[in-house]
């Protein structure tokens, strides 16, 4: 199968840059064809623009070169993994960015006749999500760890009925030892490589 | 109150636009003290001291708030601090109706009122007011949220 992974970190956060490539690994090792893409790497940009928004609804909603070769790789991924770290309960502001300019109408999801969302997605069979917090367990769950809802029920929802979903969590990442990295590294590799 | 007003939309001529309009207009009929941050304008970072309201004028997308305001938020959060904020205010546009946000888990709204919620003020309260269905209501609906945005501004307590 067709892997994307997606890492969202910044340059010198080298767990997440482990994680993705330890996914990556993982799912090679299985005879998946994998494309990781680091997006603060190869400069994808944070914002819709104001021409973006305005084609969002034509034939064309895409006009970036950038995201039109993300969005091809995502309508022929069966397994997405994102990789990234939370802050102030959410996804990076580049991820987000990412799914507001690849997972357009047409990509993500197709509006019908009525103008209703309808999934966009059904050929991903399965999503994992890998994610680092500096907060605590319980401080992320009273939060609703939202970067975690978006991927896993509002992404999931334009997928098919039978698609996966797995989560890959290192809370409190400041004070976690160099033995809790290790075997956070050894669950992305494990989790994702099914 | 102080408020400050967050704002992010690409588009000037966008529902967006005109909720921050009626927004605005509210809040002079009630006497509070106001400016506007325009993100898509200038993203600079403005200094919270003295700002004791919080209102966030976006469009819901992937269940959150913009990209552009996603990275306000955590770069504010990560170099200010947001204890005298004593009232959160968003107000937002839905593509999809109230049931699939649920559903899909309502992201945006938990950023605002559990996590920033949780660095604001002890006694921080929050308000929600939200137009679902965007992409297939009424032009009736949309101006009688219109109306109600300006109405919830001109209270004394937002």
């Amino acid at each position: 199968m067709r892997a994307l992974i997606l890492l969202a970190a910044t340059e010198g956060n080298d767990l997440c840059g482990k994680a993705a490539e330890r996914a990556a690994t993982a799912l090679r090792a299985k005879g998946h064809d994998v494309s990781l893409r680091d997006l603060v790497a190869e400069g994808f940009a944070v914002a819709m623009t104001a021409e973006e928004r305005e084609a969002y609804h034509g034939d064309t909603p895409i006009l970036d070169p950038l995201v039109a070769e993300h969005a091809a790789l995502v309508g022929a991924a069966e397994i997405l993994v994102f990789v990234y770290p939370t802050s102030l309960s959410t996804m990076p502001p580049i991820l987000k960015g990412w799914l507001e300019r690849v997972m357009v109408p047409g990509v993500g999801f197709v509006l019908d006749h009525r103008n209703k969302v309808q999934p966009g997605l059904g050929h991903v069979r399965r999503i994992v999500g890998i994610s680092t917090y500096s907060e605590g367990r319980v401080e992320v769950k009273m939060t609703r760890d939202n970067g975690r809802r978006t991927i896993t029920r509002a992404l999931r929802l334009s997928c098919g009925l039978r698609t996966r979903t797995a989560w890959v969590p290192l809370y409190s990442v400041g004070a976690a030892t160099a033995e809790q990295r290790a075997k956070f590294l050894e669950r992305c590799a494990r989790r994702t490589g099914r | 109150m102080n408020v400050l007003v967050v704002y992010c939309h690409p588009v000037s001529d966008s529902f967006t636009a005109a909720v921050l309009e009626r927004c605005l207009a509210g809040l002079r009929s009630g006497n509070h003290q106001s400016r506007v941050l325009d993100l898509y304008a200038n993203g600079e970072q403005q200094d919270l001291a003295g700002v004791d309201a919080l209102v966030f004028v976006y469009p819901t997308w992937w269940s959150g708030q913009p990209a552009l305001l996603t990275q306000w938020l955590q770069q504010t959060a990560s170099t200010s601090s947001f204890r005298d904020v004593r009232r959160i205010v968003a107000i937002t546009s839905h593509g999809s109706p109230k049931l699939t946000n649920i559903v899909e888990g309502e992201a945006g709204r938990h950023v605002l009122h559990r996590a920033l919620r949780l660095r604001a003020h002890s006694r921080a309260t929050t308000r929600w007011i939200a137009l679902y269905d965007i992409d297939t209501c009424s032009a009736d609906k949309r101006s009688r949220f219109l109306e109600r945005v300006e109405r919830a501004m001109s209270r004394p307590r937002l």
